[in-house]
């Protein structure tokens, strides 16, 4: 209401500040709507190719029997405990204890503490972070991987 | 009098000034006054009463929902991506993109929502309360002044 009355008192009036305030919530409100739209269908994609691909990247459960728990799994970035390590891919559960696995390239960035390490200092039981993009196969191409001290066990 | 009323109509306003004035009696003001004063404290007891449970409801379903609202972007991911931010800046700016969408994709925005809700219906009920104390406080010195 505020906004409103100082508006209309610089534009001299009322109406068409009520209409440029309209204007702007409904843009802000489209804005919104269009980013979950953008989200929601990368991440439906990256389900439906995780499923898919579940036997043949996880192995256990034939075609169209996985399931995500709780929630789709995000398909730019992973964050957990490493689980199986096969070059050049290796496995995380994480997010919601949903398993992805994740491919490294010559490109990507793997960091532990303040070095760069290679693939074969990735050790199952590690917690890492990834991010990346992902493919068909419904993996993740990771950019970077930033692996996680270990916190002594209180 | 009736044809008076009558002939203005429902227009009240008219049938006012079309009214003889006449002195209001100081027994009639001072029971008016008194019934708006009683009205007054009556709204603020029961202000006082809704802001204060609202409140204290809300502190207590906030206090859960916050709880519910870190459990959720741990459990998402959302704080180790956000980290990355801090401990891989160069990296997270090349893949910005990727680095964007799953900081969005992990983002809790139901809980948020309900957690800001619970914010501001507390912050609404504190006002209120504030607002219906400070009534009561005035009208109790006035009140003593007056005696």
């Amino acid at each position: 209401m505020i906004l409103i009355e100082k508006l209309s008192h610089a534009l001299g009036s009322r109406t068409l500040a009520g209409a440029l305030v309209a204007v702007i919530g409904l843009g802000v409100l489209a804005g919104v709507f269009e980013l979950g739209e953008f989200v929601g269908f990368h991440k439906a994609s990256f389900a439906s190719r995780w499923e898919e691909n579940y036997e043949h990247n996880f192995g256990g459960l034939p075609q169209g029997m996985a399931t995500f728990n709780r929630r789709i799994p995000n398909p730019h970035g992973a964050a957990g405990k490493i689980v199986s390590v096969t070059a050049p891919t290796f496995s995380i559960v994480g997010d919601f204890e949903n398993e992805k696995t994740i491919r490294v390239a010559s490109s990507t960035i793997i960091r532990k503490g303040d070095q760069e390490v290679t693939f074969k200092e990735l050790v199952v039981g590690e917690s890492a972070v990834v991010i990346g993009t992902p493919n068909e196969q419904g993996e993740i191409d990771a950019t970077l991987i930033r692996i996680l001290p270990t916190l002594p066990a209180p | 009098m009736t044809e008076r009323i009558t002939s203005v109509g429902s227009d009240y306003e008219r049938l006012f000034s079309a009214l003889p004035k006449e002195p209001v009696p100081i027994y009639l003001c001072e029971q008016v006054v008194g019934r708006i004063r009683q009205e007054r404290s009556r709204v603020t007891r029961v202000r006082l009463v809704v802001a204060s449970l609202c409140g204290t409801l809300s502190a207590a379903v906030g206090v859960y929902a916050g709880i519910v609202l870190v459990s959720a972007a741990t459990s998402s991911g959302f704080f180790s991506y956000l980290a990355l931010a801090f401990s891989d800046q160069g990296a997270v700016l090349k893949d910005a993109g990727s680095f964007g969408l799953s900081l969005l994709e992990a983002f809790p925005a139901l809980e948020t929502i309900a957690f800001l809700a619970l914010l501001a219906i507390l912050i609404g009920s504190l006002r209120t309360f504030g607002q219906a104390l400070r009534f009561t406080s005035s009208y109790t010195s006035g009140a003593l002044a007056a005696a």
